[in-house]
């Protein structure tokens, strides 16, 4: 499954962690979006992406911004273990090659759908950790590809647990 | 308009409809498969949960505090919380920012939240779905 930590997230790193910067900050809370866009290797998804409606280059677009047919991004908290969905407590990884400090967030779920949500009516490919509720448009932090493509019918749900390992 | 759907496995879904009968027709389909002990959808193997609870939003609850402005009033009751809760003069300087941060989260605390079916969010929903809307007893 092919992953990508975008500039902002890093940014949030250089400029808000380590200089405490006041322009530069985390949003009020997490969201997570669906998107019909691969992560790939390069040639989707890249560093500098966007969110934009507009297919072309590395932009990243979200399923469901002409009919949403239930869709909705789903927010996480900027909490540890609290009461709506939030981030649980990190782990150690000490492996000096590929360990780090994991943590992963509740699960949260995409649905009811009424039906096939456009864009997106049978390729949701990726999850993003984003902001704000209004679709294609905030921040990437970062991405990964469903364990599956997907669609979506009347009825339908769909699970995502985001997880990030920062080492 | 958008639902705040409580699953009764735990998880909660925020849903956007273009009106009532959209939302009822989804609610109820995802609710009587999990009633016949159904999967989510057709192209994955996790079951369907049946709903407890749904909350009925004008906007999407998680724009509780968007632009994450605050009041000297409600920054200064934030500080004293924290200093309450701590019980002491003395209190890390990130516990205090910690708590102002908190004033533009949308979720609930977790002592605020009574019921596992309540709703999470602090934003005042405009209804209380009954059970019956989708099938549910």
């Amino acid at each position: 499954m092919a992953v990508i930590a975008f500039q902002r997230l890093s940014q949030l790193v250089t400029d808000y962690v380590m200089g405490n910067s006041g322009s530069i900050t985390p949003p009020a809370s997490w969201t997570l979006a669906l998107s019909s866009t691969v992560v790939g290797t390069g040639s989707n998804m890249a560093r500098g992406s966007v969110w934009s409606a507009t297919v072309s280059g590395s932009n990243v677009n979200e399923i469901g911004s002409t009919t949403a047919n239930g869709y909705a991004r789903q927010t996480i908290a900027k909490t540890i273990n609290q009461a709506g969905i939030d981030w649980g407590t990190s782990t150690f990884d000490s492996t000096f090659s590929t360990g780090g400090q994991t943590t992963t967030a509740d699960q949260v779920t995409f649905g009811a759908f009424s039906g096939s949500p456009s864009p997106g009516g049978s390729t949701v490919n990726s999850s993003v950790l984003t902001d704000g509720s209004t679709l294609n448009a905030g921040q990437l932090y970062f991405a990964g590809d469903l364990q599956t493509t997907r669609s979506f019918a009347n009825g339908d749900t769909e699970k995502v647990t985001p997880a990030i390992k920062a080492g | 308009m958008y639902v705040e759907i409580n699953y009764e496995d735990g998880s909660v879904g925020v849903a956007c409809y273009e009106d009532e009968a959209e939302m009822q027709d989804a609610l109820t389909a995802a609710h009587a498969r999990a009633v016949e002990g159904g999967r989510a959808s057709d192209n994955t193997v996790a079951p369907a949960s049946r709903i407890r609870s749904a909350y009925v939003y004008d906007e999407h609850p998680d724009d509780y505090s968007p632009d994450q402005q605050t009041t000297a009033k409600e920054a200064q009751a934030a500080v004293d919380a924290a200093f309450k809760r701590a019980g002491g003069e003395n209190l890390s300087v990130h516990e205090i920012a910690a708590e102002i941060r908190d004033i533009s989260n949308p979720f609930l605390p977790v002592e605020a939240v009574e019921g596992v079916y309540d709703s999470k969010y602090k934003m005042e929903s405009s209804e209380q779905l009954k059970p019956s809307f989708w099938g549910g007893e």
